[in-house]
This record gives structure tokens, C-alpha cells and sequence, in this order.
């Protein structure tokens, strides 16, 4: 806290730490020339401040315009760890003002969407001691579940787990005991996303189906709060985030599934349940992600649609650029890949016979789309996550591939691993597991978690060795790392499916899973100069990349 | 991968669950901590404390499993019998095989002997693959605040072997009654 005086011509800077993940509400409020003496009368508003954050990148991570009261307050994840700046600017001229600022940091350990958050990053700060036998309970053994997401739906202090199915959307305590579900709903089929989406103090959680409707469930009893229809079947899980910097959050998704070019992206007043506006962008899929990729301190939306990767103002929905990349098809994850204080978004796409595209995973910069490096692949990449895994000051991208194969890519080095595996599943059913990224063992690197189709949920170092691998038979997918029995520390909450004859013996009660093999090293290692590290349309590309190593 | 694929169905992947026929959420976690203070693990500073003094009173916990840590913060109560001393917030988290002293000020003891209680996560905060090691006692003496001259004669004949050495008159704390002891006494008689 700090109470100052600010000059009629002079800004002030306030410094304080945050934690990355950490929610930050700082709170700025100035007085207004109080005369008791004379008159309350002239307690009048003589002065107007703004209040913008950074980080200690000198990125702005949000910032409070309001005008007509004494009061500015914004509310921010903080993306990094380290110090902030507040930098209050005085709008006009006025009078030397005493000026008094406060802060708050909870950190949240939330997975309450898909990959993690809106940025789609897949990584936790959390930590634990996953590194030896593991003990599991199996929550919830239904059918055609989607993935979990994990958050405080109660706001009891302890996280809870929320997951949909076709028909129902289930909530239960980490201990398994079940809370809620709600039926009245068909066709869920991704992530629920959980966010406060009314600013009640409550949280919601907000369900997206392939009925073209999107569900707002009261997070804490699973009452139906409210529900919208889009045009379209409903596929790219939703995000809530304040796009117009109002205070209030807004919710935004995609529809469109099929070969037709009017896909929209939609944003909705989350309070007032209002369409703000609906976009038709092209293409056929539409997954989003979203994060002030500019610096101007508003959020823009990343969205891929198979035909390319577009940024959209969120505020307006207005498209900022778009880029061709033929089956771009992956969810994008968006991150400071080189650690310049700008954003990267990464994305895959794929190989089709008769379609075209290629095999490759894009690093493009998210403020204007240009692309930075590319990586070729053997196979179909699943979707991006991104930490500094190796350790080196740079994150990572790391993902897996449709024959399992895990990847972990910067700008210069990187790293494979051969799976075994192979995620076609029949006709029309592709799998390919996200990847959790987080420091399980507590030794202060991170590990990447990853199920795979072959019934193991494995935990590779960042360096590329395995140093777990846990067989849950079956089909192991996209595992959200959360503190589901108030611990402190992390825990692994997964899908585990069975399709034909696949089978896994970890359902009904409890029990232990032990580690299956020894620490094995990556099959590849270090991936050297790749020829095929090149700069399309002959644009001109940072120097950085011209060594030709990922 | 499968040559003939319908693009139309290229963007029904990874996202798909409907062709599963069955599926299960599991929870996968990793050991519990095991917290234990042991009687052994419980000082007092001073060791002999009187009835004028304000007693720190500290107890080592100890994290003994060496796979698991803690990361959450958690409370040590302090006891006299059943009276409530006070508690002290362990926040840092504790290694495998880790351990961290918590202690509290007790204020001003009546004299006599006391069977101080350490309670380590009172509240019940942290999972633990044993529960029932969290408690331990040790007794502590607390002699008058006021000496007088008969208890350095008393003392000195504890210190020759001719009584039995009561712990309370080891005011300097070695563990054993001897002289110096019954010097500290006149000493301390005479400034009264």
C-alpha cells in the first residue's frame, strides 16, 4: 500500500511483485481538494488519473481510463514472475493531489480451461511430488466424457473438477465425492471453461456443444443460469475475459465445424447476456485463443480456422491481420517464445492427401502475424503448450504428434521423442493428447506430462529423457494439473477412454500406479541444423535464425 | 494414417470423445508428507525458566518421508495441559526429509512443573500418511521468581550430594546443580 502526493505536473510510479499466475487487483484513489472549512460543497473532482500496469518486461498487462470519479482498478493475471510497475499519468491539468494505491495478489492454481488459460499455455505453476508411485482414484466412469477442468467452483478455497459428457455436466470434489450434475444439455464435447462470468463474485461454468448452444451454469450448484444459440454447432471451447476493458467479462467463441465459409466468432455480455458482436472471419474451424499480442493493453483474439491464423480486436471483433496457412488446423498457444517482451503464437498444421498443407509446427509473431520459424514434422502435431521446460530462459513449445511422437522446440534447440503409438482411432477419430507442462517433482525444472494412445501417461524432463511412465491402459489424453485435495501441491487429473479393445484397469476404487520403466533417454536428443528451418515468401526473418538451429 | 480421408472429417480430431465407449476421469497424486515432533524435539529457552520470565518455548517438526514435502501453510499449538499458549504459522514448505522449528512466547509461567503439549498441524491443513505422531509433551519446571538465601543453602547441599538435586535449582541451566548455582543464588539474593 502507499499513500503520496502527486504534483500538478508530475506522474508517479509505483513498484510491487506479482507471481506468475497470480491474480492482481491494484487499486488506485485520489482525494478532491476537501474544504471542511469552508464548504463540503468544495469537495469537487479538480484532477483525472489513469493507471496503467507493466510487467517487468515493459509489457502493459492492463491498465483503468475511467474518467468523472476519483478511482482507478485493474484487475490482471500476472503473466511473469518479477516486478510491475503502476504507472499513474495525470490526464489535464490539476491540482497536487494526495494520492492513495493498494494491491492485492491470490494466486490461483486454476485449469479452468482448455490448455490451461486463455493464452492456451498448458503450463501450471504448481508444484508437487509426483516423481514415484502415484496413488489414483477414478472420479467419474461414464461415457464419451471431454476433458477436465479444474478450478474453485465454490469459493471454498479448494479446487473442484467440473467435466461434461454428451449429456451432462458433472462437478466433484477431489476426493471423488460427486457435488452436481446438470442434464439438461446434449452434445458437450470439449473443456467447460469456469470464470466468474457476471462478476457476481460467483462462478460460472460456461459449456459449448456441438447443438449449437452454449451453456452458463451456476458453478457452485450447477442451477441453469442462462444459455445463448449460435448459427452453428459449437467446437472451440469458450474464453471469459474483459475485452473491453469495462470491468465486466464478456464471453467469446467460435461456431462452425464443416466445409462452409460463414463461421462466426461471437462475443457475449457476460452480465447483461447481450451479443456484443459476431464476426464471420472464413474458414471452417474456428479455434481461439487470446491475449493483448500488441502492447496497446487490450486483448485481441488468435484464431485459427484450417485456412489460416487471424488476430481480431476483441473489443470490436474487427480483424487486426490474417495469414494463409493451408490445414491450420491445431489449437494456438500464445507466449514470449524469444523472450523479446512480444508474443508469439505457436500452431500446427497438417499433411492431407487431396487437401494439402504440410506437416509443421509455425512460431509467427501474435502482434502482426509475420512468421518467425517453422519446424517440419513426420506426422499431424496436436496442440501447443509452452514453459520453459530445458531451463534456458526460453520457453518451448512442446507438443504431440498423431504417431505420439513428443516434441520440445525454441527458436535453436530442441528435442524429440519417439512413441510408439499411433492415434487413428477408426474412420473419422484422430488422437493426439495435449501436453501439461509443470514442475511435478518439485526439483524446480519443469516436467511435461502427456498421455498417450497407448495407455500411459508419461512424464518426460525437460532435457528429453522419460523419467516416468505410468501404464493406465486404455487411451490417456490431454491432463490438467490442479490441487484438487488442498495440499498445496499438484495433482494429475485425466481422461482416461477406452475405444474397442482398448482397456485400462484403473476404474472402479483407488489405487496405486507405479512407475513402469526406468528413466530412459529421448530416442533423438538434440535436434542439429534442419535445412528445412527457411524463411517463406523470401520475407526477411530475425537474424537469430539464419545458424539454422532449432 | 489413413489415406483416405474425408476432409470433411480432418477437424473431428483430438476433440472428439463420441467414438469412446467408455471413459474415466482419474486423479493421480503423489505421496503425503508424514509431520512428527518427538518430546526430544521440544526446548525451552531458558531451560530452567522462572515464574519473572517470558519462555520461548520451541519444537522441531520434522517432514519424515524423503518423497514427499509440504507447500502449504500450517499451524503448531503450543499447550499448558489444556490451556491454549499460542500457535506459530509455518508457511515456508518443508523438504523431504526436511524440518523446521516453530515456537511461541510463554509469557510469565506460574511456578510449579508443567506438561507442556506441541500439537503440529492443529488445524488438520495437511495430509499426512500418519495422523496420529503430530503430538508431544515434555514436562518443564518454573521456580518462584523470588530466591531467597535458604535455596542457595539448599542448592549447595544438592551440589555435595547430601539432598537430592532438584532440577529447579539448576538456574544456570548446565543440567546439573552445583555450586556455581548456589553462588548465582546470593548473587541474585543480593540484588533483591
Amino acid at each position: 500500500m502507499g499513500r503520496f502526493t502527486i504534483p500538478s505536473t508530475a506522474e508517479h510510479t509505483v513498484y510491487f511483485d506479482a507471481v506468475e499466475g497470480e491474480k492482481v487487483r491494484f487499486v488506485l484513489c485520489w482525494c478532491s481538494h476537501t474544504n471542511w472549512a469552508v464548504d463540503e460543497s468544495y469537495d469537487v473532482l479538480e484532477s483525472n488519473f489513469d493507471l496503467k500496469i507493466y510487467d517487468s518486461h515493459n509489457t502493459r498487462v492492463g491498465d483503468s481510463k475511467s474518467k468523472d470519479n476519483s478511482y482507478e482498478v485493474v484487475d490482471f493475471t500476472a503473466p511473469i514472475t518479477g516486478e510491475y510497475e503502476a504507472r499513474i499519468s495525470r490526464v489535464g491539468r490539476g491540482e497536487d493531489e494526495e494520492v492513495g494505491c493498494a494491491w492485492s495478489r491470490i494466486f490461483s492454481h486454476d485449469w479452468s480451461m482448455m490448455n490451461h488459460d486463455s493464452q492456451r499455455s498448458g503450463r501450471s505453476a504448481l508444484r508437487g511430488d509426483l516423481s514415484g508411485t502415484m496413488h489414483y482414484i477414478t472420479i467419474l466412469d461414464s461415457d464419451k466424457i471431454t476433458y477436465p477442468a479444474v478450478a474453485d467452483i465454490d469459493g471454498d478455497g479448494k479446487q473442484e473438477i467440473v467435466v461434461s459428457n454428451e449429456d451432462a455436466v458433472r462437478a466433484f470434489e477431489g476426493n471423488g465425492d460427486h457435488i452436481w450434475t446438470y442434464t439438461g444439455i446434449t452434445d458437450a464435447d470439449n473443456t467447460p471453461t469456469i470464470r466468474d462470468v457476471d462478476n457476481d463474485g460467483g462462478q460460472e461454468v460456461v459449456v459449448e456443444t456441438y447443438n449449437s448452444k452454449l451453456y452458463i451454469l451456476d458453478a457452485a450448484s450447477g442451477d441453469y443460469e442462462w444459455e445463448y444459440t449460435a448459427d452453428d454447432i459449437i467446437v472451440s471451447p469458450p474464453i471469459v475475459s474483459d475485452i473491453d476493458g469495462d470491468g465486466k467479462q464478456e464471453i467469446v467463441f467460435g461456431d462452425g465445424y464443416y466445409f462452409s465459409e460463414d463461421r462466426h466468432i461471437y462475443a457475449l455480455n457476460g452480465d447483461t447476456r447481450d451479443e456484443l458482436w459476431k464476426v464471420t472471419p472464413g474458414g471452417y474451424n474456428i479455434w481461439q485463443a487470446m491475449a493483448d499480442v500488441d502492447g496497446d493493453g487490450k486483448q485481441e483474439i488468435i484464431g485459427v480456422n484450417a485456412n489460416g491464423i487471424f488476430a481480431l480486436n476483441a473489443e470490436s471483433g474487427s480483424m487486426l491481420w490474417q495469414k494463409e496457412y493451408i490445414t491450420a488446423v491445431c489449437p494456438p498457444a500464445i507466449a514470449d517464445l524469444d523472450d523479446d517482451g512480444g508474443l508469439e503464437i505457436a500452431f500446427g498444421t497438417w499433411y492431407i492427401e487431396g487437401f494439402g498443407g504440410t506437416n509443421r509446427s509455425y512460431v509467427i509473431d501474435a502482434a502482426t502475424g509475420d512468421l518467425e520459424w517453422y519446424y517440419d514434422l513426420d506426422d499431424w502435431p496436436g496442440q501447443s503448450s509452452a514453459g520453459d521446460a530445458d531451463g534456458d530462459g526460453l520457453l518451448e513449445i512442446v507438443f504431440n504428434t498423431l504417431n505420439q511422437d513428443i516434441y520440445c522446440l525454441d527458436r535453436y534447440e530442441g528435442w524429440s521423442y519417439h512413441r510408439d503409438g499411433n492415434g487413428v482411432m477408426g474412420d473419422d477419430c484422430y488422437i493426439i493428447s495435449a501436453v501439461a507442462i509443470a514442475d511435478i517433482d518439485n526439483d524446480n525444472n519443469l516436467e511435461i506430462i502427456v498421455g498417450s494412445t497407448e495407455g500411459y501417461l508419461d512424464i518426460f524432463s525437460g532435457s528429453g529423457s522419460l523419467e516416468k511412465r505410468y501404464n493406465l491402459g486404455g487411451i490417456v489424453e490431454d491432463p490438467a494439473i490442479g490441487d484438487v485435495d488442498d495440499d498445496g501441491k499438484a495433482e494429475i487429473v485425466v481422461k482416461n477412454g477406452i475405444i474397442g479393445s482398448q482397456s485400462s484397469s484403473l476404474r472402479g476404487d483407488g489405487g496405486v500406479i507405479h512407475a513402469e520403466t526406468s528413466p530412459q533417454k529421448a530416442t533423438i536428443g538434440v535436434i542439429h541444423a534442419k535445412t528445412e528451418i527457411s524463411e517463406p515468401d523470401n520475407r526477411s526473418s530475425p537474424s537469430k535464425t539464419s545458424g539454422g538451429v532449432i | 494414417m489413413n489415406a483416405s480421408i474425408d476432409a470433411a472429417d480432418i477437424f473431428t480430431t483430438t476433440v472428439h470423445a463420441s467414438d469412446f465407449d467408455s471413459n474415466a476421469v482419474l486423479i493421480l497424486s503423489g505421496p503425503d508428507p508424514d509431520l512428527v515432533v518427538a518430546t526430544s524435539g521440544i526446548s525451552f529457552d531458558p531451560v530452567s525458566p522462572t515464574a519473572a520470565d517470558i519462555v520461548t518455548i520451541t519444537a522441531t517438526v520434522h517432514n519424515q518421508r524423503d518423497d514427499s514435502f509440504t507447500n502449504k501453510p500450517f499451524k503448531v499449538s503450543f499447550y499448558d495441559e489444556e490451556y491454549l499458549i499460542g500457535d506459530d504459522l509455518i508457511v515456508g514448505s518443508i523438504s523431504p526429509g526436511g524440518e523446521v522449528n516453530a515456537s511461541v512466547e510463554w509469557y510469565y509461567p506460574c511456578y510449579g512443573t508443567h506438561n507442556i503439549s506441541v500439537i503440529v498441524d492443529s488445524r488438520n491443513s495437511i495430509p499426512e500418511t500418519d495422523e496420529a505422531n503430530n503430538k508431544a509433551d515434555k514436562e518443564v519446571v518454573v521456580v518462584s521468581a523470588t530466591i531467597y538465601t535458604v535455596d542457595a543453602l539448599l542448592a549447595l547441599q544438592m551440589a555435595a550430594g547430601s539432598i537430592p538435586a532438584d532440577p529447579a535449582a539448576d538456574v544456570n541451566s548446565d543440567g546439573a546443580v552445583t555450586s556455581l548455582d548456589a553462588l548465582l543464588m546470593l548473587q541474585y539474593c543480593k540484588t533483591q
